[in-house]
């Protein structure tokens, strides 16, 4: 190391310069790094979405024709709809549930930690784990179905029945979701400062006034920051899709991530899967922006 | 941010007093509560019990949560019928080095953008982050092209290489690092420390904390992905567990008993570093609410 300190004083190069120099050679390698496998593949991706290209042959182009196909593509309809359907059914429930669970469990009680871990187990379950026991759980003859079987008459059909199958992929993602955004709530409830309750028990303020003019006012950023997030996460959902149903029965559970997969890797189509990839990019950048506006704002402390 | 990561060990004082007045709808919520999370763990045990079944006891009325009789074969007959060890290797190596040079490059660059100032800092932390923004199914098709240009395809550098730096970790490292007084490294500095020794021997040790729950982070999400192996991994032998197990179910998707010991195998290590490091994988998770 003195040899390069030497070095760089005989260039004449003063400390503030080889100072800004070290700094720029620790961030150089994430920058060309991000170059290759971010910009470079998202610019790439806007190039292939105006042309006709599957691995077998050079890229033609086609203009605007891989979006005019998205507008008349039944089926790409089909995927947005139960796109959106599985992020709206998934969000609803999955907030509502993980709000009122961290409102209990930031209580202290007997068995708090153990309740807590409990809930925030299947977080660690890979995707591929999960569908592939629900599935199970989902045989007409599986474990949900028989612990039915004594209060509904006919059982379920579940993933392989069109009606069903959507809200067992809902189900299961609220099942493994809800440990995570609970555990944000938590930290947001924790973010609250004791001085508020302790002012507002003061002024006489029972428990459920506190809640309404205190907690859920003060949680408002902490909700939308989750909503956005969940709604980011839900929207790019695979692996649920592709290991458990494959998209079925008849696309009733195929969603766009799937579909953008399908197309580019098996059905050859890279150019259609990149135009829909672009799309489903700018709905993400929005929301991304949305939730960087949120953080922001949280940053702000309440004292 | 930092203090949010702070307080989550903390219990509030303030909820100590709603001990006193339980009153019959708080017990009755609590009750809930703890029977919903009897509920939730259900399907965990469901895998561990039928993976020790004969096949046809699992759907076997009324419901048995003991296996009788036990069956531990399934685990040896699982692992004959597909090679669980080598994708359980695969999936080693693979999340190992990920994760090492996450670790690495997250602190190194948080460093830099933290603790130096030079021309075009700003526009690159910006580009950097921005990152963020892109869903990976946005860019698969394009990372697919250059990954298969550099013949990484069916390659543990294919597997890692396009992992190997987070925006988020950088960004994660970023704040942390902003904390660390000046004064530690200018006291390097007179020691005659180079600057990529601060680097290695003050940033690194003061940066545990973050760096465990970034390393556990990128480790759970490389063992977990399916979309990016299933992408340029055509080989059996460079399966990683994750596809592996997709695999081994679309070919044996009947075989319920082996499959619940496979997906039990493929659960195994995370659910111990998950039973040591719960800590963190919760700290993870606040901080991962920036992340998205």
């Amino acid at each position: 190391m003195t040899i390069t300190t030497a070095a760089l004083k005989k260039k004449g190069l003063n400390i503030y310069t080889k100072q800004r120099l070290w700094g720029f050679s620790f961030v150089l390698p994430a920058f060309i790094f991000f170059a290759i496998f971010a910009f470079y593949p998202m610019i790439s991706a806007f190039f292939i979405s105006f042309t006709d290209y599957n691995l077998m042959n050079d890229p033609k182009y086609v203009g605007l024709e891989n979006y005019a196909r998205m507008l008349s593509d039944a089926r790409f309809k089909i995927m947005i709809n139960n796109t959106l359907g599985f992020v709206m059914g998934s969000t609803i429930p999955t907030i509502l549930l993980s709000l009122g669970l961290a409102l209990v469990l930031q209580r202290k009680f007997i068995g708090r930690d153990l309740v807590r871990t409990l809930y925030f187990l299947p977080i660690v379950f890979s995707g591929v784990v999960v569908s592939i026991v629900w599935r199970l759980l989902y045989h007409p003859f599986g474990l949900i179905n028989t612990l039915l079987s004594p209060i509904i008459q006919d059982s379920p059909r579940w993933i392989t029945s069109g009606d069903t199958a959507p809200w067992a992929l809902i189900i299961l993602n609220v099942w493994q979701s809800v440990g995570f955004y609970m555990v944000i709530f938590i930290a947001g409830l924790q973010n609250i400062p004791d001085d508020f309750y302790d002012a507002a028990r003061v002024d006489g303020a029972n428990p459920t006034q506190s809640f309404w003019y205190i907690t859920l006012p003060l949680l408002k950023p902490t909700t939308l920051l989750v909503v956005v997030i969940s709604i980011i996460n839900f929207f790019q959902t695979f692996t649920y899709q592709y290991v458990m149903t494959k998209g079925g029965p008849s696309d009733a559970t195929n969603v766009i991530s799937l579909y953008i997969y399908l197309n580019a890797f098996q059905y050859q189509y890279m150019g259609y899967a990149s135009a829909m990839s672009i799309i489903m990019f700018i709905f993400i950048m929005i929301l991304t922006l949305i939730q960087f506006w949120f953080v922001r704002t949280e940053d702000i402390t309440y004292v | 941010m930092a203090s949010a990561v702070a307080q989550t060990k903390n219990d509030q004082p303030h909820q100590a007093r709603n001990w006193a007045v339980l009153s019959p709808s708080k017990f009755l919520a609590y009750l809930m509560v703890a029977l919903g999370a009897i509920v939730f763990f259900l399907p965990v045990l469901y895998m561990l019990s039928s993976s020790l079944k004969q096949s046809n006891d699992i759907f076997k009325i009324p419901f048995q949560w003991i296996p009788s009789p036990f069956v531990p074969e399934n685990y040896t007959d699982a692992m004959k019928i597909a090679p669980f060890g080598r994708y359980f290797l695969n999936s080693l190596i693979v999340g190992v080095c990920t994760t090492l040079l996450n670790v690495f490059f997250a602190a190194l660059t948080g460093y830099g953008f933290a603790k130096y100032s030079f021309w075009g800092k700003n526009f690159l932390f910006i580009a950097i982050l921005s990152t963020l923004m892109i869903p990976f199914q946005a860019i698969m098709v394009p990372l697919f092209i250059i990954v298969r240009g550099f013949g990484w395809l069916n390659t543990y550098l294919g597997l890692v290489i396009p992992w190997a730096i987070s925006a988020f970790g950088v960004f994660l490292m970023r704040q942390f690092i902003l904390s660390i007084p000046n004064e530690l490294l200018d006291a390097a500095r007179i020691d005659g420390d180079s600057e990529f020794g601060i680097f290695w021997h003050v940033i690194l040790p003061l940066s545990k904390p973050p760096l465990v729950t970034l390393a556990i982070f990128t480790f759970l999400d490389s063992w977990n992905n399916l979309l990016w192996p299933l992408i340029i991994i055509t080989k059996p032998e460079m399966r990683t567990v994750s596809l592996g197990l997709t695999e081994f179910q679309t070919l044996h998707g009947t075989a319920y008993n082996l499959l619940m010991a496979g997906s039990t195998i493929a659960t195994i290590p995370i659910l111990i570093s998950f039973i040591f490091l719960q800590r963190y994988f919760i700290r993870g998770v606040v901080l991962s609410g920036l992340k998205g």
